[in-house]
Protein backbone atom coordinates (compact mmCIF):
# COMPACT_ATOMS: atom_id res chain seq x y z
CA UNK A 1 0.00 0.00 0.00
CA UNK A 2 1.40 3.25 -0.96
CA UNK A 3 0.27 5.76 1.48
CA UNK A 4 -1.14 3.58 5.01
CA UNK A 5 -1.47 6.78 6.72
CA UNK A 6 -3.37 8.39 4.52
CA UNK A 7 -5.45 5.22 4.01
CA UNK A 8 -5.73 4.97 7.57
CA UNK A 9 -7.09 7.75 8.55
CA UNK A 10 -9.43 7.64 5.92
CA UNK A 11 -10.76 4.51 7.35
CA UNK A 12 -10.52 6.38 10.19
CA UNK A 13 -12.63 9.11 9.39
CA UNK A 14 -15.33 7.92 6.70
CA UNK A 15 -16.20 4.78 9.70
CA UNK A 16 -15.05 5.63 12.66
CA UNK A 17 -18.55 6.83 13.53
CA UNK A 18 -20.86 4.22 12.14
CA UNK A 19 -18.59 1.99 13.79
CA UNK A 20 -18.88 3.46 17.31
CA UNK A 21 -22.80 3.37 16.44
CA UNK A 22 -23.00 -0.46 15.36
CA UNK A 23 -20.89 -1.27 18.38
CA UNK A 24 -23.44 0.71 20.30
CA UNK A 25 -26.15 -1.30 19.16
CA UNK A 26 -24.35 -4.38 19.80
CA UNK A 27 -23.01 -3.98 23.50
CA UNK A 28 -25.94 -0.89 24.69
CA UNK A 29 -22.92 0.62 26.29
CA UNK A 30 -21.76 3.71 25.10
CA UNK A 31 -17.73 3.50 26.98
CA UNK A 32 -17.47 0.06 26.14
CA UNK A 33 -18.65 0.75 22.31
CA UNK A 34 -15.80 3.32 22.15
CA UNK A 35 -13.39 0.60 23.45
CA UNK A 36 -15.02 -1.82 20.55
CA UNK A 37 -13.95 1.00 17.93
CA UNK A 38 -10.54 1.54 19.54
CA UNK A 39 -9.61 -2.09 19.36
CA UNK A 40 -10.49 -2.62 16.20
CA UNK A 41 -8.47 0.37 14.87
CA UNK A 42 -5.72 -0.84 16.60
CA UNK A 43 -6.18 -4.22 15.06
CA UNK A 44 -6.89 -2.78 11.79
CA UNK A 45 -3.80 -0.78 11.72
CA UNK A 46 -1.48 -4.02 12.55
CA UNK A 47 -3.18 -5.44 9.87
CA UNK A 48 -3.92 -3.10 7.25
CA UNK A 49 -1.38 -4.19 4.83
CA UNK A 50 -3.22 -7.37 4.12
CA UNK A 51 -6.27 -5.62 3.27
CA UNK A 52 -5.49 -5.41 -0.32
CA UNK A 53 -8.99 -4.61 -2.15
CA UNK A 54 -10.19 -0.85 -0.35
CA UNK A 55 -13.35 -1.61 -0.83
CA UNK A 56 -14.08 -4.75 1.18
CA UNK A 57 -13.05 -2.26 4.03
CA UNK A 58 -16.02 -1.52 5.28
CA UNK A 59 -16.92 -5.30 5.96
CA UNK A 60 -13.29 -5.91 7.23
CA UNK A 61 -14.14 -3.43 10.05
CA UNK A 62 -17.31 -4.84 10.64
CA UNK A 63 -15.80 -8.39 11.27
CA UNK A 64 -12.91 -7.01 13.03
CA UNK A 65 -15.18 -5.10 15.36
CA UNK A 66 -17.66 -8.44 15.66
CA UNK A 67 -14.52 -10.56 16.81
CA UNK A 68 -13.39 -7.99 19.35
CA UNK A 69 -17.00 -7.74 20.86
CA UNK A 70 -17.63 -11.29 21.17
CA UNK A 71 -14.37 -11.59 22.88
CA UNK A 72 -15.31 -8.87 25.43
CA UNK A 73 -18.32 -10.33 26.28
CA UNK A 74 -16.83 -13.49 26.70
CA UNK A 75 -14.01 -11.90 28.96
CA UNK A 76 -16.44 -10.10 30.78
CA UNK A 77 -20.17 -11.26 30.75
CA UNK A 78 -21.59 -11.92 34.13
CA UNK A 79 -20.30 -8.40 34.82
CA UNK A 80 -21.70 -6.71 31.02
CA UNK A 81 -25.36 -8.77 31.60
CA UNK A 82 -25.90 -7.37 34.74
CA UNK A 83 -25.45 -3.82 33.83
CA UNK A 84 -26.22 -3.30 30.12
CA UNK A 85 -29.69 -2.55 30.41
CA UNK A 86 -29.70 -0.25 33.01
CA UNK A 87 -26.67 1.70 31.38
CA UNK A 88 -27.99 2.16 28.05
CA UNK A 89 -31.25 3.26 29.64
CA UNK A 90 -30.21 5.78 31.66
CA UNK A 91 -28.03 7.15 28.90
CA UNK A 92 -30.49 8.03 27.18
CA UNK A 93 -32.59 10.22 29.66
CA UNK A 94 -29.71 12.43 28.90
CA UNK A 95 -29.99 12.78 25.59
CA UNK A 96 -32.70 16.34 25.12
CA UNK A 97 -31.97 15.98 21.29
CA UNK A 98 -34.25 13.21 21.11
CA UNK A 99 -37.93 13.60 20.90
CA UNK A 100 -40.17 11.15 22.77
CA UNK A 101 -41.19 9.03 19.54
CA UNK A 102 -37.89 8.67 18.78
CA UNK A 103 -36.65 7.77 22.44
CA UNK A 104 -39.49 5.12 22.36
CA UNK A 105 -38.33 4.05 19.16
CA UNK A 106 -35.03 4.07 20.41
CA UNK A 107 -35.75 1.69 23.63
CA UNK A 108 -37.45 -0.40 21.22
CA UNK A 109 -34.72 -1.19 19.08
CA UNK A 110 -32.71 -1.84 22.61
CA UNK A 111 -35.11 -5.05 23.74
CA UNK A 112 -35.15 -6.74 20.22
CA UNK A 113 -33.13 -9.96 20.45
CA UNK A 114 -29.25 -9.16 19.70
CA UNK A 115 -30.26 -12.14 16.70
CA UNK A 116 -32.80 -9.68 15.60
CA UNK A 117 -31.16 -6.27 16.57
CA UNK A 118 -27.71 -6.89 14.44
CA UNK A 119 -29.00 -7.85 10.67
CA UNK A 120 -31.36 -4.95 11.37
CA UNK A 121 -28.50 -2.43 12.07
CA UNK A 122 -26.58 -4.02 9.22
CA UNK A 123 -29.01 -3.76 6.65
CA UNK A 124 -30.96 -0.02 7.76
CA UNK A 125 -27.45 1.91 8.66
CA UNK A 126 -24.61 0.01 6.57
CA UNK A 127 -26.19 -0.57 3.61
CA UNK A 128 -25.71 -4.44 3.04
CA UNK A 129 -28.23 -6.67 1.39
CA UNK A 130 -29.59 -9.71 2.72
CA UNK A 131 -26.29 -11.87 0.88
CA UNK A 132 -23.98 -9.66 2.41
CA UNK A 133 -25.34 -10.07 6.19
CA UNK A 134 -25.54 -13.17 5.35
CA UNK A 135 -21.74 -13.72 4.79
CA UNK A 136 -20.97 -11.56 7.63
CA UNK A 137 -23.15 -13.68 10.45
CA UNK A 138 -22.60 -16.51 9.18
CA UNK A 139 -26.06 -17.46 8.74
CA UNK A 140 -28.22 -18.71 5.19
CA UNK A 141 -29.78 -15.93 3.14
CA UNK A 142 -33.23 -17.68 4.77
CA UNK A 143 -32.76 -17.00 8.21
CA UNK A 144 -31.48 -13.67 7.76
CA UNK A 145 -34.69 -12.87 6.17
CA UNK A 146 -36.81 -14.18 8.89
CA UNK A 147 -34.85 -11.94 11.40
CA UNK A 148 -35.39 -9.14 9.32
CA UNK A 149 -39.09 -9.36 9.12
CA UNK A 150 -39.44 -10.62 12.95
CA UNK A 151 -37.35 -7.38 13.74
CA UNK A 152 -39.70 -4.85 11.85
CA UNK A 153 -42.05 -6.93 13.03
CA UNK A 154 -41.41 -6.37 16.56
CA UNK A 155 -40.98 -2.71 16.15
CA UNK A 156 -43.99 -1.64 14.33
CA UNK A 157 -46.05 -3.88 17.27
CA UNK A 158 -44.25 -1.55 20.11
CA UNK A 159 -44.71 1.22 18.22
CA UNK A 160 -48.45 0.90 17.94
CA UNK A 161 -48.89 0.13 21.16
CA UNK A 162 -46.45 2.87 22.32
CA UNK A 163 -47.88 5.36 19.92
CA UNK A 164 -51.72 4.34 21.22
CA UNK A 165 -50.48 4.67 24.97
CA UNK A 166 -48.87 7.95 23.85
CA UNK A 167 -52.44 9.15 22.57
CA UNK A 168 -54.63 8.23 25.10
CA UNK A 169 -52.57 9.77 27.64
CA UNK A 170 -52.94 13.08 25.92
CA UNK A 171 -56.11 13.31 25.61
CA UNK A 172 -56.68 11.78 29.51
CA UNK A 173 -58.54 8.62 27.98
CA UNK A 174 -57.95 5.22 30.58
CA UNK B 1 -47.11 -13.23 -5.17
CA UNK B 2 -50.47 -12.55 -2.68
CA UNK B 3 -50.88 -9.96 -0.17
CA UNK B 4 -49.69 -11.72 2.81
CA UNK B 5 -46.26 -12.31 0.72
CA UNK B 6 -45.99 -9.46 -0.45
CA UNK B 7 -46.65 -7.53 3.01
CA UNK B 8 -43.87 -10.46 4.42
CA UNK B 9 -41.36 -9.29 1.92
CA UNK B 10 -41.64 -5.23 2.43
CA UNK B 11 -40.87 -5.87 6.16
CA UNK B 12 -37.46 -8.36 4.81
CA UNK B 13 -36.40 -5.13 2.66
CA UNK B 14 -38.37 -1.95 1.90
CA UNK B 15 -35.85 -0.71 0.10
CA UNK B 16 -35.44 -3.09 -2.88
CA UNK B 17 -38.36 -4.24 -4.52
CA UNK B 18 -37.39 -7.49 -7.63
CA UNK B 19 -39.38 -7.73 -10.36
CA UNK B 20 -42.00 -10.22 -8.64
CA UNK B 21 -42.83 -7.33 -6.13
CA UNK B 22 -43.27 -4.39 -8.98
CA UNK B 23 -45.35 -6.69 -10.53
CA UNK B 24 -47.50 -7.42 -7.67
CA UNK B 25 -47.41 -3.27 -6.82
CA UNK B 26 -48.72 -2.34 -10.54
CA UNK B 27 -51.61 -4.56 -10.28
CA UNK B 28 -52.25 -3.95 -6.70
CA UNK B 29 -51.82 -0.23 -6.35
CA UNK B 30 -53.38 0.17 -2.93
CA UNK B 31 -50.17 -1.76 -1.50
CA UNK B 32 -48.12 1.79 -2.12
CA UNK B 33 -49.26 2.67 1.27
CA UNK B 34 -48.17 -0.38 2.73
CA UNK B 35 -44.96 -0.03 0.92
CA UNK B 36 -45.04 4.10 2.55
CA UNK B 37 -45.43 3.29 5.68
CA UNK B 38 -43.45 0.28 5.63
CA UNK B 39 -40.46 2.78 4.48
CA UNK B 40 -41.50 5.43 6.68
CA UNK B 41 -40.92 3.43 9.67
CA UNK B 42 -37.76 2.21 8.05
CA UNK B 43 -36.68 6.39 8.06
CA UNK B 44 -37.48 6.59 11.58
CA UNK B 45 -35.82 3.01 13.02
CA UNK B 46 -32.44 4.78 10.91
CA UNK B 47 -33.05 7.96 12.40
CA UNK B 48 -32.89 6.14 15.85
CA UNK B 49 -29.69 4.30 15.14
CA UNK B 50 -28.14 7.20 14.96
CA UNK B 51 -26.85 7.78 18.09
CA UNK B 52 -24.35 10.27 18.78
CA UNK B 53 -20.54 9.50 18.88
CA UNK B 54 -18.53 10.82 21.66
CA UNK B 55 -16.37 13.91 20.90
CA UNK B 56 -12.82 13.41 20.04
CA UNK B 57 -13.68 10.43 18.41
CA UNK B 58 -11.36 10.48 15.51
CA UNK B 59 -9.10 12.34 17.14
CA UNK B 60 -8.71 9.67 20.00
CA UNK B 61 -8.45 6.66 17.43
CA UNK B 62 -5.74 8.46 15.36
CA UNK B 63 -3.62 9.28 18.67
CA UNK B 64 -3.50 6.00 19.99
CA UNK B 65 -2.46 4.69 16.42
CA UNK B 66 0.42 7.38 16.38
CA UNK B 67 1.31 6.01 19.67
CA UNK B 68 1.49 2.44 18.44
CA UNK B 69 3.10 3.63 15.76
CA UNK B 70 5.73 5.41 17.87
CA UNK B 71 6.31 2.00 20.16
CA UNK B 72 6.66 -0.06 17.25
CA UNK B 73 9.23 2.07 15.51
CA UNK B 74 11.52 2.38 18.80
CA UNK B 75 10.57 -1.94 19.12
CA UNK B 76 8.69 -0.83 22.59
CA UNK B 77 6.05 -3.22 22.97
CA UNK B 78 5.15 -1.69 26.60
CA UNK B 79 3.96 1.70 24.98
CA UNK B 80 1.43 0.02 22.97
CA UNK B 81 0.15 -2.20 25.59
CA UNK B 82 -0.02 1.23 28.18
CA UNK B 83 -1.85 3.06 25.19
CA UNK B 84 -4.63 0.01 25.38
CA UNK B 85 -4.63 -0.36 28.84
CA UNK B 86 -5.77 3.60 29.23
CA UNK B 87 -8.94 2.31 27.50
CA UNK B 88 -9.38 -1.43 29.20
CA UNK B 89 -8.77 0.26 32.40
CA UNK B 90 -11.39 2.83 31.78
CA UNK B 91 -14.25 0.58 30.46
CA UNK B 92 -12.98 -1.86 33.67
CA UNK B 93 -13.56 1.41 36.25
CA UNK B 94 -16.65 3.10 34.71
CA UNK B 95 -18.23 0.01 33.03
CA UNK B 96 -17.74 -3.02 35.29
CA UNK B 97 -17.88 -1.10 38.72
CA UNK B 98 -13.95 -1.58 39.24
CA UNK B 99 -13.46 -5.31 40.15
CA UNK B 100 -10.64 -6.77 41.67
CA UNK B 101 -8.27 -6.91 38.38
CA UNK B 102 -8.68 -3.02 37.44
CA UNK B 103 -7.84 -2.12 40.89
CA UNK B 104 -4.33 -4.38 40.25
CA UNK B 105 -4.32 -2.49 37.14
CA UNK B 106 -4.44 0.81 38.35
CA UNK B 107 -2.34 0.46 41.12
CA UNK B 108 0.26 -0.46 38.53
CA UNK B 109 0.00 2.35 37.09
CA UNK B 110 2.57 4.23 38.46
CA UNK B 111 5.44 2.13 38.19
CA UNK B 112 4.27 1.90 34.08
CA UNK B 113 4.49 5.88 34.04
CA UNK B 114 7.29 6.54 35.98
CA UNK B 115 9.08 4.35 33.20
CA UNK B 116 6.85 6.44 30.53
CA UNK B 117 7.73 9.99 31.79
CA UNK B 118 11.41 9.42 30.76
CA UNK B 119 10.92 8.37 27.16
CA UNK B 120 7.96 10.82 26.47
CA UNK B 121 9.30 14.07 28.59
CA UNK B 122 8.07 16.20 26.07
CA UNK B 123 5.23 13.53 23.72
CA UNK B 124 3.67 16.52 21.60
CA UNK B 125 1.70 14.58 19.16
CA UNK B 126 0.18 15.65 15.85
CA UNK B 127 0.72 19.43 16.47
CA UNK B 128 -2.02 20.78 14.11
CA UNK B 129 -2.40 24.28 13.35
CA UNK B 130 -5.00 26.73 14.84
CA UNK B 131 -6.05 29.76 14.52
CA UNK B 132 -8.24 32.25 16.67
CA UNK B 133 -10.88 34.37 14.97
CA UNK B 134 -10.32 37.07 16.88
CA UNK B 135 -6.74 37.13 16.83
CA UNK B 136 -6.66 36.05 13.03
CA UNK B 137 -3.03 37.69 12.45
CA UNK B 138 -1.07 35.37 14.74
CA UNK B 139 -1.01 31.53 13.74
CA UNK B 140 -0.05 29.23 17.22
CA UNK B 141 0.61 25.54 16.90
CA UNK B 142 -0.50 23.23 19.90
CA UNK B 143 2.66 23.89 21.36
CA UNK B 144 1.88 27.52 22.21
CA UNK B 145 -1.73 26.91 23.57
CA UNK B 146 0.28 24.12 25.72
CA UNK B 147 1.94 27.01 27.36
CA UNK B 148 -0.84 29.47 27.51
CA UNK B 149 -2.93 26.55 29.67
CA UNK B 150 0.03 25.94 31.61
CA UNK B 151 1.17 29.16 32.78
CA UNK B 152 -3.18 29.45 33.21
CA UNK B 153 -3.73 26.85 35.60
CA UNK B 154 -0.47 27.81 37.96
CA UNK B 155 -1.54 31.04 38.01
CA UNK B 156 -3.85 30.34 40.66
CA UNK B 157 -3.64 27.21 42.64
CA UNK B 158 -5.99 27.52 45.13
CA UNK B 159 -8.62 26.75 42.62
CA UNK B 160 -7.27 23.02 42.37
CA UNK B 161 -8.46 22.52 46.34
CA UNK B 162 -10.79 19.98 46.99
CA UNK B 163 -13.98 21.90 47.67
CA UNK B 164 -18.17 21.61 47.17
CA UNK B 165 -19.16 23.06 43.66
CA UNK B 166 -20.64 26.34 44.96
CA UNK B 167 -22.84 27.20 41.70
CA UNK B 168 -26.15 26.44 41.18
CA UNK B 169 -28.09 24.14 38.13
CA UNK B 170 -28.32 27.07 36.38
CA UNK B 171 -25.46 28.87 36.97
CA UNK B 172 -23.66 25.91 35.45
CA UNK B 173 -25.76 26.08 32.37
CA UNK B 174 -25.05 29.34 31.90
CA UNK B 175 -21.27 28.97 31.89
CA UNK B 176 -21.25 26.25 29.50
CA UNK B 177 -23.84 27.94 27.17
CA UNK B 178 -21.32 30.95 27.10
CA UNK B 179 -18.83 28.60 25.60
CA UNK B 180 -20.44 26.85 22.75
CA UNK B 181 -21.69 23.82 24.87
CA UNK B 182 -24.51 21.86 26.79
CA UNK B 183 -24.09 20.57 29.97
CA UNK B 184 -26.69 18.10 30.59
CA UNK B 185 -25.94 16.03 33.43
CA UNK B 186 -23.56 16.89 36.78
CA UNK B 187 -20.18 15.85 36.14
CA UNK B 188 -18.78 13.46 38.79
CA UNK B 189 -16.62 14.84 41.13
CA UNK B 190 -16.48 18.26 39.81
CA UNK B 191 -15.05 20.76 42.30
CA UNK B 192 -14.94 24.24 40.29
CA UNK B 193 -16.40 25.59 37.64
CA UNK B 194 -15.88 29.26 36.06
CA UNK B 195 -15.33 31.98 33.57
CA UNK B 196 -11.39 32.21 32.78
CA UNK B 197 -9.00 34.04 30.56
CA UNK B 198 -6.51 32.42 28.45
CA UNK B 199 -4.17 35.21 26.81
CA UNK B 200 -7.31 37.37 26.25
CA UNK B 201 -9.48 34.32 24.91
CA UNK B 202 -12.70 33.77 27.10
CA UNK B 203 -13.13 30.37 28.19
CA UNK B 204 -14.39 27.95 31.07
CA UNK B 205 -12.25 26.34 33.71
CA UNK B 206 -13.27 23.79 35.58
CA UNK B 207 -11.69 21.48 38.03
CA UNK B 208 -12.15 17.65 38.92
CA UNK B 209 -11.29 15.71 41.85
CA UNK B 210 -10.10 12.28 41.62
CA UNK B 211 -8.64 9.62 43.69
CA UNK B 212 -5.08 11.15 42.80
CA UNK B 213 -5.62 14.91 42.83
CA UNK B 214 -6.97 17.32 40.81
CA UNK B 215 -7.48 17.37 37.29
CA UNK B 216 -8.08 20.78 35.29
CA UNK B 217 -10.31 20.94 32.20
CA UNK B 218 -9.98 24.43 29.90
CA UNK B 219 -12.76 24.72 27.17
CA UNK B 220 -11.70 27.28 25.10
CA UNK B 221 -14.28 28.46 22.30
CA UNK B 222 -12.39 30.00 18.85
CA UNK B 223 -9.27 28.12 18.48
CA UNK B 224 -9.44 25.10 15.81
CA UNK B 225 -6.87 22.22 16.24
CA UNK B 226 -6.50 19.68 12.99
CA UNK B 227 -6.55 17.11 15.55
CA UNK B 228 -5.80 15.91 18.99
CA UNK B 229 -2.58 17.15 20.70
CA UNK B 230 -1.09 14.90 23.63
CA UNK B 231 1.76 16.31 26.07
CA UNK B 232 3.96 15.84 28.87
CA UNK B 233 5.43 19.33 30.61
CA UNK B 234 5.99 20.88 33.71
CA UNK B 235 5.09 17.91 35.55
CA UNK B 236 1.65 17.71 33.90
CA UNK B 237 0.14 15.13 31.18
CA UNK B 238 -2.58 16.94 28.95
CA UNK B 239 -4.15 16.82 25.96
CA UNK B 240 -6.15 18.92 23.69
CA UNK B 241 -8.82 17.83 21.80
CA UNK B 242 -10.56 19.63 18.97
CA UNK B 243 -14.12 19.60 19.82
CA UNK B 244 -17.01 21.51 17.29
CA UNK B 245 -16.14 25.65 18.20
CA UNK B 246 -12.56 25.33 19.66
CA UNK B 247 -10.57 22.51 22.09
CA UNK B 248 -10.90 21.14 25.69
CA UNK B 249 -7.50 21.08 27.45
CA UNK B 250 -7.69 18.35 30.05
CA UNK B 251 -4.27 18.27 32.53
CA UNK B 252 -3.73 15.57 34.97
CA UNK B 253 -0.57 14.48 36.27
CA UNK B 254 -1.44 10.73 34.99
CA UNK B 255 -2.86 9.35 31.49
CA UNK B 256 -5.30 7.58 33.89
CA UNK B 257 -6.18 10.03 34.94
CA UNK B 258 -6.57 12.16 31.88
CA UNK B 259 -8.49 8.97 30.68
CA UNK B 260 -11.46 9.40 33.67
CA UNK B 261 -11.61 12.64 33.10
CA UNK B 262 -12.18 12.26 29.55
CA UNK B 263 -14.98 10.26 30.32
CA UNK B 264 -16.61 11.91 32.75
CA UNK B 265 -16.71 14.65 30.90
CA UNK B 266 -17.50 14.10 27.63
CA UNK B 267 -20.49 11.94 28.90
CA UNK B 268 -21.75 15.34 30.37
CA UNK B 269 -21.28 17.59 27.95
CA UNK B 270 -21.95 18.15 24.24
CA UNK B 271 -20.87 20.78 21.74
CA UNK B 272 -22.21 22.03 18.65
Amino acid sequence: MKNRHRFFEQLVSAYAKDLYRYAYWLCKQPTVAEDLVQETFTRAWKAIDKLNDEKAAKGWLITILRRENARMYEKYQPLLIEIEENLASDELRHEPSMDLEQKQLHQAILSLPEEYREPLVLQIMWGFTGDEIATELGLKLATVNTRLFRARKQLKDIYVSDTNASSKQATGNP
Amino acid sequence: MNELEFRNRLLQDPSTLDERMLAFLKVNPEQQNALRKVRERDSKIAGALKVQAPEGLVERILLKQSYQESAERRGDSQQVEMVTDVKDLQSERSEIGAPKKAHQGWQSWPYAFSGMAASLLVAVLFFGFWQSPQQSHQVLTGEDMVVHILEHVEHDPDLMKPQALALSESDLNKLFTKVGATLQQPIDSMSYAGECDVEGQRGLHIVMQDESGPVTIIVMPGPQLEAMVAFNESGYTGELIPVKGGLVAILGHSQEQLALAQTRFFKAVKFG
